[in-house]
């Protein structure tokens, strides 16, 4: 099985295209919305979009950008996740070409891994995220993510490993 | 339905003391970096899969 991790521009983030990729739950219209916002982001290249394809098909996508810390920390980044979305049939499925893993915890993990790659030439040092509903926190928790203190919802996950 | 989906919010300008010293000496917890090497021996495997699917 071919697992792939592609990154998604130009004309392929035109709306209408894009959007044909995936399966929606039709009962939440902000998913639309969302995925919209995730292509204009990166359309506009405040992002980078990658895609999880298996065999060719599209399973899900994550939506990365980086920005200063704020002002108390200068000279700091984190890396945001800012859109994570899984088509509706994949969603809490365990896929045998990901060994097991469902496919957020395949595209959080390669984030994770490319976090970590761009850390050792770039200033950052945290990976931060604010889930789309309270129901997330249990899985963001579940792959290392913490809350953080006192910022309504924020989650992060620190890219320090103990020496 | 579980949504399957974070947003695009911005961390707050002003961070409190409690988020900046997290941010500033947390590590990295262990099953954060397991399921990392578990993605990549994943996408090493499905490489060395289509290097020898394209040699053949």
């Amino acid at each position: 099985m071919s697992v792939e991790i592609l990154s998604v521009s130009g004309t392929d983030l035109i709306p209408g295209k894009f959007l044909k990729r995936w399966q929606i739950n039709r009962e939440r219209p902000d998913e639309i919305v969302n995925i919209k916002k995730a292509a204009s982001l990166t359309t506009k290249e405040q992002a980078k979009l990658h895609v999880l394809q298996i065999d060719g098909r599209d399973i899900g996508f994550v939506t990365v950008d980086i920005h200063q810390l704020p002002k108390v920390n200068p000279g700091k980044y984190y890396l945001q996740v800012a859109f994570l979305f899984v088509s509706k049939q994949y969603r809490k499925v365990n896929l045998d070409a990901l060994e097991g893993l469902t496919a957020s915890e395949y595209l959080m993990s390669t984030v994770f891994n490319k976090a970590m790659d761009a850390a050792s030439f770039f200033p950052f040092s945290n990976i931060v995220l604010y889930p789309a509903d309270e129901k997330l926190i249990p899985f963001y928790t579940s792959i290392g993510y913490s809350m953080l203190a006192r910022t309504k919802g924020f989650m992060f996950l620190p890219l320090r490993t103990e020496s | 339905m579980l949504l399957t989906f974070s947003v695009d919010m911005r961390l707050p300008e002003k961070l409190p003391k409690e988020a900046r010293n997290q941010l500033a000496t947390a590590v990295t917890p262990p099953q954060a970096l397991s399921l990392a090497a578990k993605a990549a021996n994943i996408a090493r495997k499905s490489a060395h899969n289509k290097l020898i699917a394209a040699a053949a």
